[in-house]
């Protein structure tokens, strides 16, 4: 075994013993487990980073691919497959980051729950699983932890199962995202029945390579789109449940119910993302396809636009940040669709810091305001919490794009390949970027401007997050600052990393771009500022934007009442197949019954008319063996049994007539 | 050896029925012993035959009544192997729960230890007409058990199922009796190369056994033996025993009932494809079609139910019918696919026994639970997690194997089988693999009902699962999640 296989082992073995450990005994020292599942998670971060620097430093001819057999029949086996590449090393070390600050984020955040160490098991067993996505190089593999994760979001979401709204969040999350999988598995069987393999790379043998691909191209047309169109469509429709684009995105607000950290973790930074993970892994599948690119761009451009519209009408701090989180995922598809998978997976590389950092801050101002989480009853935290207000702000300012900062690279990347692929999707985005400068705006000037909105108790109370809580965020505000460089246009190490085809870049035009994106950042802040500065906005009736857009505003307010609308649609239909299939139940049991009535109805005729005068003498000795078993019975059955013998024997007998007369 | 497996519960399961009333401690903890030390025996038979490699194995041949060259025949072979190994797994924890939930009672544990031989027979039995005679018989303790230790609507339960399956294997009867004419015997093979006069592929051209006459009527011989496992099943429109059945029949009985005799129709299917594999093929469409409905018709009912064992009765339905439409996707394939053909027969395998497990455990915690609530009703939100967290973490392995959850056992079958079936049928594939949506919405809403929410004040002083109840069930979750993540633990015993 290669040592390399080693680490990747090490990696997945790190979390996974850790929530292994946590099933059995875990709640008898808890605090002991929690240090075990950190240390867990460090060993992953550090396998990451010994494949960057493999990949970056030694750079290994080919990729690292290792496989064993996991089902074998009789003359074929699906193996288990792994591969290291830059696109999977980039994710292990983003993913076991930001886990690993999240744990630690945690150990503060969740001391106080008595189910502390239940919470870190699910959380190693969802990094196991997500690393695990990462770096599977079949798609059977992916998608065995691809759904290990979607139980772990759903146990996570409903981590404080009595609040009836968790419970009702986790059940609408797993079966949202279910929906999706369903499309991805039987994307896998007609890959498999069509190729035989679900290898992604196996020495020219793979799904990803040239040889398969050609060979799916060929494989013909079906209802007037190719073979591989149809195969791509369902693996993306797999992509959009579980990255929560419309029209499978409403499980993902809903998802904020499970405790603030596994937000930052699962549902911002890596889970979610792993949706557009997929898509920049089958990439070279959608390159071979016409129009499910356009397809994917569109898509993520209507939701990022959508999901921001909704954003800026929410008054829970951390809805906000979801609806923000769609939105950008929304970027990252278009990312993907109008440029490639540089492109989106810079995005999400940036992503995960700041949004992560976003929801990390707002745990901070949570816990700060005893469990308050509605922004029109906070303000002024920026002099209770300094150093969560300044993390928060430059998480707040990646996001936005403000230029320098992480965010602003990436998205400037998009926006440029967006204009060069596709004029409307391009504009979507603009005013995408306005919107999501202002409601960051809003949500900070309300949060930690102005004066404190909440009751006296809870002001009473108001304290910086302890050192355990703040450190996390100081990290990844570093992070979220300066991780935008390395993929500068001038020095794009990232792209260079992962082997992104070079695009020749029109340089006048990229600066326009970049102008822009610059223009409608301080563009939406000026807006939020002038709105929201200095206004003492304690209910919704108050906010300067319900004044601005009426009612507008509170249908946005009501995220657009998709919900309802899947209620009134999808809901009722379920409803209606769930009864006609209920009918058709009580209609077979009708027949069955009448049928059963038949044959008594003609026992009972039979007994009375033909047995005792027409064959007493011809039949009763085919009877009589029957009777006295039927006596026999009769003893246990009440004579019932008996009495079934005759039923049959008649039957018999009619059927036999019948067939005599008609012959 | 496998005579003993078979007969030695039978017996001693008699005699503790008839001594009755003179029960004590002994007898709960004899039956109990009997059946451990046959399961392991039967295990062990089954390890044996997977190293050896043979085709048949511990087989036992006595001609019985020679002039009509009936066979007392039984062996170990491929087909059957996985179908003893679940009779072995789960037959033992019914007779334990059994023993514990039931200890005045002699009558049942006998009669559960009987059935645990019986079932033995039935699968292990190479003659047809052995078979039939042991395939009969399995139903007459069952028909006592419900009748007389079942919920309110046991009586009713109990006629229902005894004359629906009773009815359903008449048919199935006159189809071995013209083979019988036909053939001049009913022994059974698995290849045709036993040295003896046996049955395998008797309707295909290369046959030369097979009369001409035998061939015109293939059709209806065929629906004869389709008719009795059609029923066993059960497929949709013969089901309607199920339901009631399940639902009235005491814990330990509806354990094995889902568990394994629901197998028995799976098994009879799959000895229907090696007896007739040419007309099997001909009529496979409509036979693939009637599981996909029952499939999704199934558990779409399901979503109105309040009743858990309905519910659990519902989703067995649809997990049973998906084994039916893997071996009419099989029968679909021709030759050339040999490879697909053999995924797929794993698969059902595969399914039956993650099925077995699943359906066993689900209703063990379900009779778990109605003893704590009183009731089989989902209420609540009952919040049963803060009280019993070892029950909420045994009961989410049950839940989400029957979803289908990768990394458990159910995924697998699942998988091969919607695999297979999807390239021979798509459009009937694609109605029954829809039919995992209304599957994922009910069993959702069994756990949020029972484990999530506020804990009901009912429920106060409520405690955990019992030393007792953790032995019974900690073999079905560990086998559930073995074969999950490593199905080849499964799989090996029937691919040497």
């Amino acid at each position: 075994m290669e040592i390399w296989t080693n680490i990747l082992l090490l990696m997945l073995i790190g979390p996974f013993m850790a929530a292994i450990f946590g099933v059995f005994g875990a709640v008898r020292a808890p605090k002991k487990y929690i240090l075990v599942s950190i240390g867990g998670i460090a060993l992953s971060l550090v396998c990451s980073l010994g494949f960057l620097w493999i990949l970056g430093v030694i750079k290994p001819a080919g990729l690292l691919v290792t496989q064993f057999a996991w089902m074998d029949f009789a003359h074929s086996s699906i193996p288990m497959s792994f591969v290291v590449d830059p696109l999977s090393a980039v994710m292990c070390f983003v993913v076991s980051f930001v886990a690993l600050l999240v744990f630690i984020f945690s150990s503060g955040y969740m001391e106080h729950d008595e189910r502390k160490a239940r919470y870190f098991c699910f959380l190693s067993f969802f990094t196991g699983a997500m690393l695990g996505t990462v770096v599977s190089n079949s798609l059977l593999t992916f998608l065995i932890f691809w759904e290990m994760m979607g139980l772990a979001s759903y146990l996570l979401i409903g981590f404080w199962y009595q609040k009836p709204s968790a419970a009702a969040a986790a059940q609408k999350a797993f079966l949202t995202t279910r929906i999706g999988d369903l499309g991805l598995l039987a994307a896998v069987f007609f890959l498999y029945n069509k190729t035989g393999t679900l290898l992604f790379f196996d020495h020219g043998a793979g799904l990803l390579e040239p040889a398969q691909i050609a060979l799916l191209q060929k494989a013909g047309l079906w209802a007037g789109a190719g073979y591989l169109f149809w195969v791509c469509l369902l693996a993306f429709w797999g992509a959009v449940g579980k990255s929560g684009q419309i029209p499978l995105h409403v499980w993902l607000p809903d998802a904020m119910e499970g405790p603030t950290p596994v937000s930052a973790l699962i549902h911002a930074a890596t889970m979610v993302a792993a949706g557009v993970f997929l898509m920049c892994r089958l990439y070279p599948l959608y390159e071979s396809v016409d129009g499910l690119l356009t397809l994917i761009t569109w898509v993520g451009a209507i939701t990022a636009i959508f999901a921001g519209m909704i954003a800026i009408a929410q008054s829970d701090i951390k809805r906000i940040l979801a609806y923000s989180t769609v939105s950008q995922l929304g970027i990252m598809f278009v990312g993907l669709g109008a440029g490639g998978p540089a492109y989106a997976m810079f995005h999400l590389f940036t992503h995960a810091f700041f949004k992560s950092l976003l929801f990390l801050g707002s745990g901070s101002v949570i816990h700060a305001c005893s469990g308050e989480q509605n922004i029109y009853r906070m303000g002024g935290l920026k002099a209770k919490m300094p150093k969560t207000f300044l993390a928060y702000v430059i998480g707040a300012a990646a996001l936005a794009g403000i230029p320098l900062l992480s965010g602003f690279w990436s998205k400037d990347e998009i926006l440029y390949r967006a204009f060069e692929h596709d004029k409307l999707p391009f504009l979507l985005l603009c005013a995408t970027s306005l919107l999501t400068a202002f409601y960051m705006t809003r949500q900070v000037v309300l949060v930690f401007f102005g004066e404190f909105r909440g009751t006296k108790e809870v002001k009473h109370h108001l304290h910086e997050s302890p050192s355990l809580l703040t450190t996390p965020l100081i990290v990844l505000a570093v992070f979220a600052a300066l991780a935008g460089l390395i993929g500068t246009p001038w020095m794009n190490l990232f792209g260079h990393f992962i082997h992104a085809p070079e695009h020749e870049i029109n340089v006048p035009i990229h600066l326009l771009m970049m102008l822009t994106g610059t223009a409608l950042a301080f563009g939406g802040l000026l807006l939020g500022v002038k709105l929201y500065w200095n206004r003492s906005v304690r209910t919704m009736a108050d906010d300067p934007l319900h004044k601005l857009l009426g009612s507008f505003f509170v249908f946005l307010n009501e995220r657009c009442r998709v919900d309802e609308l899947y209620e009134a649609t999808l809901g009722r239909f379920m409803d209606v197949a769930a009864r006609l299939s209920d009918y058709f139940e009580i209609f077979l049991e009708f027949v069955n019954r009448m049928v059963g009535g038949l044959v008594y109805t003609l026992a009972w005729v039979e007994n009375k008319v033909l047995d005792e005068w027409v064959i007493n003498g011809i039949f009763s000795a085919g009877c009589e063996s029957a009777r006295i078993k039927g006596v026999l019975a009769a003893k246990f059955q009440n004579g019932s049994l008996a009495f079934y013998l005759r039923m049959m024997a008649s039957g018999a007998l009619i059927a036999g007539i019948i067939y005599w007369v008609v012959k | 050896m496998l005579s003993l497996i078979i007969f030695l519960p039978v017996i001693t399961g008699l005699l503790i029925a008839a001594g009755g009333k003179g029960y004590s401690r002994f007898t709960g903890g004899a039956a109990l012993a009997v059946s451990i030390g046959m399961s392991l025996l039967c295990a062990f038979c089954i390890v044996d035959f997977a190293r050896g490699g043979q085709d048949i194995a511990f087989m036992e041949y006595v001609p019985w009544i020679e002039s009509f060259a009936i066979n007392y025949f039984t062996g170990i072979t491929a087909l059957n192997a996985v179908f003893l190994l679940l009779t072995a797994v789960v037959m033992p924890v019914v007779i334990g729960v059994a023993v514990r939930n039931y200890p005045e009672n002699a009558m049942m544990i006998g009669l559960l230890l009987v059935e645990q031989g019986l079932l033995t027979g039935v699968f292990a039995m190479q003659n047809l007409l052995l078979w039939f005679f042991f395939w009969e018989l399995t139903l007459v303790p069952v028909f006592f058990l419900i009748k007389e230790y079942g919920a309110e609507q046991r009586a009713f339960a109990a006629y229902k199922f005894f004359l629906y399956t009773l009815l359903g294997s008449l048919p199935m009867l006159l189809s071995f009796l013209y083979i019988y004419y036909q053939f001049g015997t009913l022994d059974l093979s698995t290849t045709g190369s036993q040295g003896f006069k046996s049955l395998y592929a008797l309707d295909s051209i290369g046959n030369s056994a097979a009369p001409e006459a035998f061939r015109g009527l293939a059709f209806w011989v065929f629906l004869g033996i389709f008719l009795g496992v059609a029923v066993k099943i059960p497929l949709y429109p013969l089901h309607s025993w199920q339901p009631d059945a399940y639902t009235q029949a005491p814990t330990p009985v509806s354990m094995f009932l889902t568990g394994i005799m629901s197998k028995m129709g799976v098994y009879g299917m799959l000895v229907l494809y090696t007896l007739m594999p040419v007309t099997f093929g001909i009529h496979a469409e409509w036979i693939l079609w009637i599981a996909a409905i029952t499939m999704a018709v199934s558990i779409t009912v399901a979503l109105l139910k309040n009743d858990l064992k309905e519910i659990i009765a519902y989703s067995s339905l649809n997990h049973v019918a998906i084994c039916a439409l893997g071996i009419s996707a099989m029968a679909l394939m021709t030759g050339q696919q040999a490879l697909m053909k053999g995924q797929l027969q794993t698969g059902v395998l595969v399914q039956v026994f993650s099925h077995g497990l699943s359906g066993a455990l689900l209703f063990l915690l379900a009779g778990i639970l109605e003893k704590r609530s009183g009731t089989r009703l989902l209420g609540g939100p009952w919040g049963l997690r803060h009280q019993m967290p070892v029950f909420a973490g045994f009961f989410g392995v049950a839940v989400f194997a029957t979803i289908g959850l990768p990394g458990l056992s159910g995924f697998i079958g699942e998988f091969l089988i919607f695999k297979g079936a999807f390239e021979m049928s798509p459009y009937a594939t694609a109605l029954a693999f829809l039919g995992l949506i209304p599957m994922t919405m009910v069993m959702l809403k069994v756990i949020s009902r029972v484990l999530y929410g506020p804990l009901d004040a009912q429920f106060a002083h409520t405690h955990d699962m019992n030393r007792a109840e953790r032995v019974a069930a900690i073999p079905f979750v560990i086998l559930i999640i073995l074969i999950g993540l490593w199905p080849k633990t499964i799989i090996w015993i029937w691919n040497w």
